[in-house]
């Protein structure tokens, strides 16, 4: 729970192709399915950028984020950051913005009521230089 | 007598692994030149890139390193993810195919047992038998906070057990289940946090009152999230519910032995340990006492969970500390120094 502050490594901004890669880390001390991301949030210095323009990126393969829950059978390596890919210009190189991610995780063995996974929840506000 | 061995588990050094301090490899290393063995455990899906289906080489290099340092494999954590999908649990079949690939990682690499959580039914476990029984690997029902010995599907896994009668079905208690308090380093950080001390109190009250009936985990967890919400805690709460309900059980440690033949490993979790070299809130000395008194000879592995909240203390001395306690503890039954 304390791996929220994980979540976003300094180095974790880059400017690509006129739009950006984000790179986050699970917030979860194993490795789960992609169809563990139920929640996926993104802000850039206060702008929401809208869920159907945020490509993940893992394992070398890019999903839209209403994929992944029909991606159960692919693993989530604890340690891999996953990329979210965006092609709209909030993010210059060299210059510093506010990010706000948030992500929530579907716990696959711990059940909160019948048929309903925990969703552990983290967010985190960082500064950050886009490289 | 044969005594208890103490023993690891790597999860007590998530945030430094988790953080890149250490790989797997540095943290089998690192422990063992500690002198935090004989016993190794490793949650699955946690330490191996492919669990349960790692390359050959990935195998092969852990099994050197286990060999050099002397580790001796304790138990292999598998877990139970009846919702790896998103849009249904999946069935009996599925389950059981889940799981037996587990086993297999574990026959595979050598682990005595198999950790597996509460999803896994009667039904599921029957089910798993043969293939533990054919591969040698022990199936162990975690008993994790805050569930305990009499809790209605642990009942319903003991009749099981005892129709099927095979030392390959057992349990692995959890020391969390046997608390005498929320961890007073829980309140400490959230107290520093800016939660109130109106809403901290409130839930060591509410905490208490728990001690005395029955309850659903998942209902009293939702309980005492509605409870933090009602009273500020805001994004806390979630936490707050799950350290307070979820990892500080009410179980007496006396009530262990009624299962003691049929455990397989056990789980020594620990928060804290002070300078004094006690445990606030987990009542170790009265845990191995009970174990010794049953003829329990198997593993205590070292859990440190506190990172959960303590973000500055060392869990490779939490760890070294807990171990000497145990050790006291230990040693108090034969005069010997346990190993």
């Amino acid at each position: 729970m304390s791996l929220a502050a994980t979540l976003l490594a300094d180095d974790a901004l880059s400017e690509h192709d006129g739009g950006f890669e984000l790179d986050v880390r699970l917030n979860w001390y194993r490795s789960l399915p992609l169809s563990s991301v139920a929640t996926l949030e993104l802000s850039v210095d206060g702008e929401t950028v809208p869920r159907g323009e945020i490509a993940f990126v893992l394992n070398g393969s890019e999903h839209a984020l209403d994929e992944l829950a029909g991606r159960w059978e692919e693993t989530w390596f604890v340690l891999d950051p996953a990329t979210l890919r965006v092609r709209r210009p909030l993010v210059r190189r060299g210059e510093a913005v506010e990010i706000r991610i948030r992500l929530g995780s579907r716990i696959p063995y711990l059940l909160i009521a019948p048929g309903t996974p925990l969703e552990v929840v983290s967010e985190r506000t960082r500064t950050l230089v886009a490289a | 007598m044969t005594l208890p061995r103490l023993g690891v588990t790597l999860y007590s050094f998530t945030p430094d692994f988790h953080a890149g301090r250490y790989t797997f490899e540095d943290l089998v290393v690192e422990a063992a030149q500690r002198g935090l063995g004989p016993g190794l455990e490793v949650i699955g899906f946690q330490s191996f890139r492919g669990f349960p289906h790692m390359s050959p080489e990935v195998e092969t290099r852990f099994l050197r390193l286990v060999d050099e340092h002397g580790w001796e494999l304790s138990c292999l954590d598998g877990n139970v993810d009846v919702a790896v999908r998103a849009d249904r649990l999946l069935d009996e079949d599925e389950l059981v195919a889940y799981m037996e690939a587990q086993l297999e990682a574990a026959a595979r690499l050598g682990f005595p047992v198999l950790r597996v959580q509460n999803q896994a039914t009667p039904a599921v476990m029957e089910r798993l038998l043969p293939s533990a029984e054919r591969l040698g690997v022990k199936l162990g029902m975690e008993i994790h906070a805050p569930e305990t010995v009499r809790s209605p599907w642990v009942l319903a896994l003991r009749e099981l057990y005892a129709r099927l009668d095979s030392p390959y079905l057992g349990f692995i208690p959890d020391f969390g289940a046997s608390t005498l308090g929320i961890s007073p380093s829980v309140f400490e950080t959230f107290r520093a946090k800016g939660v109130s001390e109106e809403l901290l109190q409130a839930i060591a009250t509410r905490w208490d009152e728990l001690g005395g009936r029955d309850f659903e985990a998942h209902e009293e967890i939702g309980n005492f999230i509605g409870l933090a919400h009602s009273m500020g805690a805001g994004d806390h709460a979630v936490n707050l519910a799950v350290f307070a309900v979820g990892i500080h059980g009410h179980q007496d440690a006396a009530a262990w032995a009624e299962i003691l033949p049929d455990v397989v490993h056990v789980h020594g979790k620990f928060f804290d340990i002070g300078d004094d070299g006690r445990e606030p809130v987990v009542p170790v000395e009265e845990l191995i006492d009970v174990l010794v008194a049953g003829g329990y000879d198997g593993y205590i592995s070292s859990e440190y969970e506190g990172w959960h909240w303590n973000t500055r203390a060392d869990a490779f001395e939490m760890v070294a500390r807990e171990q000497a306690l145990c050790r006291r503890a230990l040693e108090k039954h034969s005069g010997a120094v346990a190993r």
